[in-house]
């Protein structure tokens, strides 16, 4: 998982495989980071080409606990197929998704 | 096409599913739909099975078998613990858009349901084996 700070917002490449194994790999050190930056995050998604439920659980744990601090945790360049999984599971309407990085940074700015 | 693997139903066993769909997938010309599918199947029944079906007490094993002909693939996978058909399990609710209050509950089996073509779920009084099949088209 690899961390880093563009202005204000932390940014977070999340790895290709978030199954139970990727997820039980990075969800400690990932709640710990986001928790700590108390802030504006980004997870970059752009590598993820497999999440299934533990992952979404994953990504609301953490939206969830960087909201209340007035963080936000925003997504970006979701592969179709896990686009797919967020329309299904309307995840989509829960968290604010753009198709690259650096338009995810923009709205951030605005 | 076929291919089959038999592990102890425990956490570890998930790791070993996984790499298992990866020899699956070198092998059989699955569309992208289909190696999805092969993993979600894992991901979520395999682990409901290790969680749920078996307790400490009877812990005993997981089949999985891919076949893949004339464009479909199948999954079967089997396990003596507990019965549980994944077709019964309510659709979950997908309504609230609040990140606050949304249950995220039976999701994973909606997954299953959603990309598959088809499920068929049978349980064997008499042997105690349940199988699951799990069947995607092109």
């Amino acid at each position: 998982m690899n961390v880093e700070h563009i202005d204000d917002v932390l940014v977070i490449e999340l790895p290709a495989r978030l199954d139970a194994v990727g997820v039980a790999a990075i969800e400690g050190n990932l709640a710990e980071t986001v928790t700590a930056h108390k802030g504006k995050v980004l997870a970059d998604m752009s590598q993820v080409n497999f999440v299934a439920s533990l992952a979404l659980r994953m990504l609301l744990t953490n939206l969830k606990a960087v909201q209340p601090l007035g963080g936000d945790l925003r997504l970006a360049g979701m592969q179709p197929q896990i686009a797919e999984i967020f329309r299904k599971s309307r995840f989509d309407t829960l968290f604010k998704i753009y198709p690259d990085r650096e338009s995810a940074l923009a709205t951030y700015k605005a | 096409m076929q291919q089959s693997i038999e592990v102890l139903a425990d956490w570890d066993s998930i790791a070993t599913l996984m790499a298992f769909t990866d020899s699956v997938e070198s092998r059989m010309p699955l569309t992208a739909d289909q190696r999805y599918l092969m993993r979600l199947v894992i991901e979520e029944i395999a682990t409901n099975i290790v969680k749920y079906g078996y307790s400490d007490a009877n812990r005993d094993v997981i089949q999985l078998d891919c076949s893949y002909e004339g464009g479909t693939l199948r999954i079967h996978i089997r396990d003596r613990g507990e019965s549980f058909d994944p077709r019964d399990h309510p659709d979950p609710d997908l309504s609230d858009a609040d990140a606050a209050s949304r249950d995220v509950g039976g999701l994973g089996l909606y997954f299953v349901r959603e990309f598959a073509d088809d499920l068929t779920y049978q349980h064997d009084a008499s042997s105690g084996w349940n199988e699951l099949t799990v069947i995607k088209g092109r």
